[in-house]
């Protein structure tokens, strides 16, 4: 009975799996984050010259995260003030100069290892003046832990180089392709499930009644001034309460996806379309949790025919 | 497959087994016992989760700043102009109208940076307050069309007094 969990187990962790899985996974979360993230949609609230200003301008607000105290301390920037400009600067050009070799797999594992901690740094610090954001937080894991499989085995220059010095075809297939994808894929499921738990234990039933939605509508239409969110407020509450159903079972059965290929398709265009609803409508952005949908590839790929042949059948009907 | 190749394989095995082992159990700590974002990027996710009912109140918070220079107009100065952020700045204006314990620290650390950090330099800041509550049809439209803002408290950036409202 053990024997056969821990075989289960194996399998689900490190059974064969294609290297270019791993590899899409790579381009997509090194080049987002580098190419896109690092600038947008906070781009000046991200920017080098808006965390020089919070060193200065906001040093009084500077309580380091348990994270950023751990890299720092390497670097003598473990004072009780924010780090030194240059230091920052320089973290900055080696998230962006790691990010762009990690992205395209040259020198990939060094640029992968620079530019996860250079990334993780940078937000780290941006969230150390009192003030934190969930957005990133699953993407900057999600680095780290590509950066320490064989994210760049293929689909990249390193492979290209490899494969013209020995004249030998790059694998296909490795027992070590699987796991990164695996955690960021259960990563994601703990955080749905949070997100569910919280609702239920926090207020069990009458979270559902439209009016809780009908506040936080209020909330970001004031903080924010927008029309979407102000618009959405002003309708009847009991118009919310079926969305609001239809996002916390999203959020509760999420990790169907994983344990359930057939249905990875079906939980995946939910969870995209219920964070593209939230950010039509309230302006929250959640785009790296998006993108990180890739780490289902492998789920999509074995199903590519299901919504296919669904919707060719609807057509036929 | 040699011995040599054999334990390489393993150990990867075991290392990666390490690895899964405290990402994951890292994350699941952290949502069965959250910590406030204390572990970030490990955190929880309880957004949005107290439910409210018909009736209640959401209340936004500016800080507006009255420049030095007779007639210019007030102006909102927003959080990221002086090195805050959003909810920070907002939980610094509520414990300064509501005069809480460190209100006071607020006050001076408010009127530091935005001397240093506003132009044109302000004499006197405000708190101000807009509210809107929720009826049980949702929001009445003209809530929104006719932002109605009140004033609750008021300094002077280089004078040591503040007068709350």
């Amino acid at each position: 009975m053990i024997a056969a969990a821990l075989q289960a187990l194996d399998r689900h962790w490190f059974a064969p799996g294609r290297l270019s899985d791993l590899a899409l996974v790579r381009i997509i979360a090194f080049g987002s984050q580098t190419g896109i993230f690092l600038w947008y949609p906070d781009a000046r609230v991200r920017s080098l010259p808006e965390q020089l200003l919070q060193t200065s301008a906001g040093a009084h607000l500077y309580d380091p995260l348990p994270l950023l105290r751990i890299m720092l301390w390497p670097f003598g920037q473990l004072s009780a003030g924010p780090p030194e400009p240059a230091f920052l600067t320089t973290v900055y050009v080696i998230a962006v100069a790691a990010g762009a070799l990690a992205t395209i797999g040259l020198f990939a594992r060094p640029a992968m290892l620079a530019a996860a901690a250079a990334h993780a740094l940078i937000v780290a610090h941006h969230y150390s003046y009192g003030e934190y954001h969930h957005a990133e937080a699953l993407m900057i894991i999600a680095l780290g832990v590509l950066a320490l499989g064989p994210s760049a085995q293929v689909w990249s220059v390193d492979a290209a180089r490899r494969r013209r010095r020995t004249g030998s075809p790059n694998p296909a297939l490795s027992e070590f392709a699987r796991w990164p994808l695996r955690v960021v894929q259960w990563l994601l499921a703990l955080s749905y499930l949070s997100a569910a738990m919280s609702k239920l234990v926090t207020s069990r039933l009458s979270w559902f009644n439209g009016h809780t939605m009908t506040f936080y509508y209020t909330a970001v239409a004031l903080a924010t001034d927008r029309e979407a969110p102000a618009h959405m407020a002003t309708l009847p509450p009991a118009l919310h309460i079926l969305p609001s159903i239809i996002a916390w079972v999203v959020e509760a059965v999420f990790f169907v996806a994983i344990l359930k290929p057939r249905y990875t398709w079906v939980v995946l265009l939910f969870g995209a379309l219920l964070h593209l609803t939230v950010y039509a409508t309230m302006g929250i952005a959640f785009f790296q949790t998006l993108l990180l949908y890739s780490v289902f590839v492998e789920h999509l790929r074995l199903t590519a025919g299901t919504p296919r042949d669904w919707l060719k059948r609807r057509r036929d009907r | 497959m040699s011995d040599a190749s054999r334990q390489t394989r393993v150990l990867k095995k075991s290392l990666a087994s390490v690895v899964v082992a405290g990402v994951l159990g890292m994350q699941a700590a952290e949502v069965v016992s959250p910590h406030d974002g204390r572990w970030w990027p490990f955190v929880d996710y309880p957004m949005y989760s107290q439910a409210v009912g018909p009736g209640a109140t959401s209340r936004m918070l500016e800080l507006r700043a009255i420049p030095c220079h007779r007639g210019s107009p007030a102006r909102r100065v927003t959080p990221y102009e002086i090195g805050y952020k959003e909810f920070r700045l907002v939980g610094s204006l509520r414990g300064i109208a509501r005069a809480d314990r460190t209100a006071s620290a607020d006050r001076d650390a408010l009127s530091r940076v935005t001397a240093a950090h506003v132009v044109p330099a302000p004499c006197i800041l405000e708190i101000w307050e807009r509210a809107v509550t929720t009826t049980a049809h949702g929001v009445e439209p003209e809530q929104f069309r006719r932002p109605a803002w009140n004033r609750l408290a008021s300094w002077e950036v280089a004078g040591p007094g503040s007068v709350n409202e």
